[in-house]
């Protein structure tokens, strides 16, 4: 962490002038700014020192015995000879700036090292300005706002430290604002990366995160997060409604909703690590191999989806009473076991995208409205026989199966519908009435050869 | 002024202080939710709450830092009473210790704030009266003595709760309009919303903040 205050004294930048680069014809000076285990690059032109120079001569008091500027050269000033030589002067004048200054560097001096954007203190007082400016209108408007693991790891150091949360002139800075805001908060973002910020060697996902700031969240949404960096979760788990996770590195959903026990199992942790008030969870594009026992852990949950992950079976979330709505499209599931001992009263479902042959295990989920089963490996049109006493079915997709593209498909598999046939939508279109009367017909030579058969015996 | 998102007219931060288990966290509990929150937990550091007011007319946002009460968290709280526009002191009535630290707690206070900073003194868990081990009239006595406003309250029934926050914002808020607490200065604990634009004009706001107003308080 860049931080100049806080729990090591030793914390101090070390700002150095090594390389000089020629961009634009102008000399560029790269500045390496150290703050304990890290370090960014800054480059500056002599102009800006100049700049720098001028604003500390009017507010610190400096020229000072060795805190001098080497002077303004106007011809000759690219030989590299000279170069070499001013920047090792920069270089003198830059220690000695940081030597005197350093502890508790002022604005100016903080822009010109780029502290604003890596250093805690410094990072924090330009968020608290900004979230001072715009923060009420985005609690009003209940638009969402993006925090990184960094940026959040920063706000939870700063509660530690033995600092006034108001440490500069400008009362826009106060650090209250920023809590203040994530007290308030109802929609959060939290967007991870593995790439270091800008020039710093600060990668936000080496952070671990407490969201225990956060007092009011209702939807809560995380994208390329670390699954071992959420440390705890606080009162995110009491008032979050909706939860979206997608590109983290979560292996099952367990896994986040018990991230901050040391327990894996719900039976382990018990009910105090239950997410009461969550309806939705939307977990698609992860790498999920199982889902977890996660029954008692949301027992509010209305909707799950589950599409784009590596699933291979249909989990048991039987202990869901309320499940309405249910998504493993995308997953590479095959030859599922019978459903309805898999999901309770569910509504929707949605399993296009896997490798389902057969439809035998859906014959008993007698709550199901919708079936999507597109683009799986559906051949044959006898298959739908399984769904067609499903008594609330009305919309059955199977568009892009094998089976959807052989002769008398729609006429066929509507007729296995009994009088339902005309109501029912297959592949988002009801029968119409050329169908409706091959429809007929078929189901007519079927009865007659049902009452043949039964006849006979 | 009006409009857009803002509805308050200013902020005041507030600090919470006294010994360890007298009610510290659950009278802001309390204040912020309206709920006693049983089973609270120890404050780890510092924790935070926050509630829009009306004071005279004037919506007044509190920002309230809530301090743990252990020695070992001494360092981080004592760096929150910099810049605090009202402070409230609690002890517990039914533990004489809790009020016998209170001038320990009241030096930390006056050495610490400014001296706009207006200073309350809480003696919490009213309701439970059996237990009583302060005086009213005793804590009364200190309270006079030292110039604090002072009341007995009760986290659990909200008894005084509601009241010993807003009369101090009414204090603040009458030394802004007389002109004694200066809302430029840095440790004021008092700010101004954003201005329309966000640009700071915080001078052009302070002229009209002392403007003395029909305020019936």
């Amino acid at each position: 962490m860049a931080c100049l205050y806080g729990n090591s004294i030793k914390a101090h930048i070390s700002g150095l002038v090594s390389d000089v680069n020629t961009k634009d014809g102008a000399i560029w000076y790269k500045i390496q700014v150290e703050i304990l285990d890290v370090y960014w690059f800054v480059e500056r032109r002599y102009s800006d020192f100049e700049a720098l120079n001028k604003k500390l001569v009017d507010s610190q008091g400096i020229p000072r015995d060795n805190v001098v500027l080497p002077p303004k050269k106007f011809i000759g000033n690219k030989d590299p000879e000279f170069v070499e030589k001013r920047r090792q002067q920069l270089d003198e004048y830059l220690k000695n700036v940081i030597q005197l200054l350093g502890q508790n560097p002022p604005e100016d001096l903080a822009q010109f090292l780029n502290l604003y954007d890596f250093e805690v203190i410094f990072m924090l007082r330009k968020l608290a300005s900004e979230i001072f400016d715009k923060g009420e209108q985005i609690l009003a408007d209940q638009n969402a706002f993006t925090l990184s693991p960094y940026q959040i790891y920063a706000i939870n150091e700063r509660m530690k430290m033995p600092i006034p949360s108001l440490d500069s002139e400008d009362k826009r800075q106060d650090f209250s604002h920023i809590v203040e805001f994530c007290s308030r908060l109802q929609s959060l973002n939290i967007v991870g990366s593995n790439i270091s910020l800008g020039s710093s060697t600060i990668v936000p996902n080496q952070y671990s995160m407490s969201l225990s700031i956060f007092k009011s969240i209702k939807f809560l949404s995380l994208k390329l997060i670390n699954a071992d960096k959420i440390a705890e979760v606080g009162t995110v788990r009491q008032t979050v409604e909706r939860i979206s996770i997608h590109n983290c590195d979560f292996q099952s959903m367990n896994q986040f909703l018990l991230c901050d026990s040391v327990y894996k199992t719900f039976a382990e942790s018990g009910l105090s690590f239950s997410w009461n008030n969550v309806v939705s969870i939307n977990c698609s594009n992860n790498t999920f191999e199982s889902v977890g026992d996660i029954g008692d852990l949301v027992p509010s949950l209305r909707c799950i989806e589950l599409s784009y992950n590596k699933l291979r079976n249909v989990f048991n979330l039987t202990s869901l009473p309320l499940l309405e709505r249910v998504s493993y499209s995308g997953n590479v599931i095959a030859s599922p076991e019978d459903l309805h001992l898999r999901f309770g009263n569910i509504v929707i479902l949605d399993m296009s995208q896997n490798i389902v042959e057969c439809l035998q295990p859906f014959y008993k989920l007698y709550s199901l409205v919708l079936l999507n089963l597109s683009c799986n490996k559906v051949s044959a049109v006898e298959q739908v026989k399984h769904v067609s006493f499903l008594p609330c079915l009305e919309s059955l997709i199977l568009t892009g199966n094998p089976v959807a593209s052989s002769v008398d498909y729609r006429v066929k598999a509507l007729s296995y519908f009994g009088n339902r046939a005309s109501s029912l939508e297959l592949d988002n279109e009801k029968a119409n009435s050329t169908e409706m009367d091959q429809i007929s017909i078929i189901q007519a030579i079927e009865l007659a050869k049902r009452s043949t058969v039964q006849g006979k015996n | 002024m009006s409009g857009g998102p803002y509805n308050y007219s200013y902020i005041f931060k507030y600090i919470i202080i006294g010994d360890m288990g007298v009610g510290k966290s659950c009278l802001l509990h309390q204040f912020t939710e309206k709920k006693f929150m049983a089973d609270c937990p120890h404050t780890i550091g510092v924790e935070f709450g926050t509630r829009i007011i009306e004071v005279c007319g004037q919506k007044i946002k509190l920002q309230i830092w809530d301090t743990a009460g252990q020695e070992r968290f001494r360092a981080v709280t004592r760096s929150y009473y910099r810049g605090a526009a009202g402070a409230l002191i609690i002890y517990d009535i039914t533990r004489r210790s809790t009020y016998n630290h209170l001038s320990s707690w009241l030096t930390d206070a006056r050495n610490l704030t400014n001296p706009n900073t207006v200073i309350f003194l809480i003696g919490n868990k009213s309701d439970l009266d059996g237990q009583r081990d302060v005086t009213y009239e005793e804590a009364k006595k200190f309270a006079d003595e030292n110039g604090l406003k002072f009341v007995e309250a009760s986290a659990k029934t909200g008894e005084n709760v509601e009241e010993a926050f807003l009369e101090t914002a009414k204090k603040i808020y009458e030394s802004i309009q007389d002109g004694s607490l200066d809302l430029n200065a840095a440790e004021s604990g008092v700010q101004k919303k954003p201005t329309a634009n966000g640009a700071r004009s915080l001078s052009a706001d302070n002229a009209e903040g002392r403007n003395p107003s029909s305020c019936s308080c």
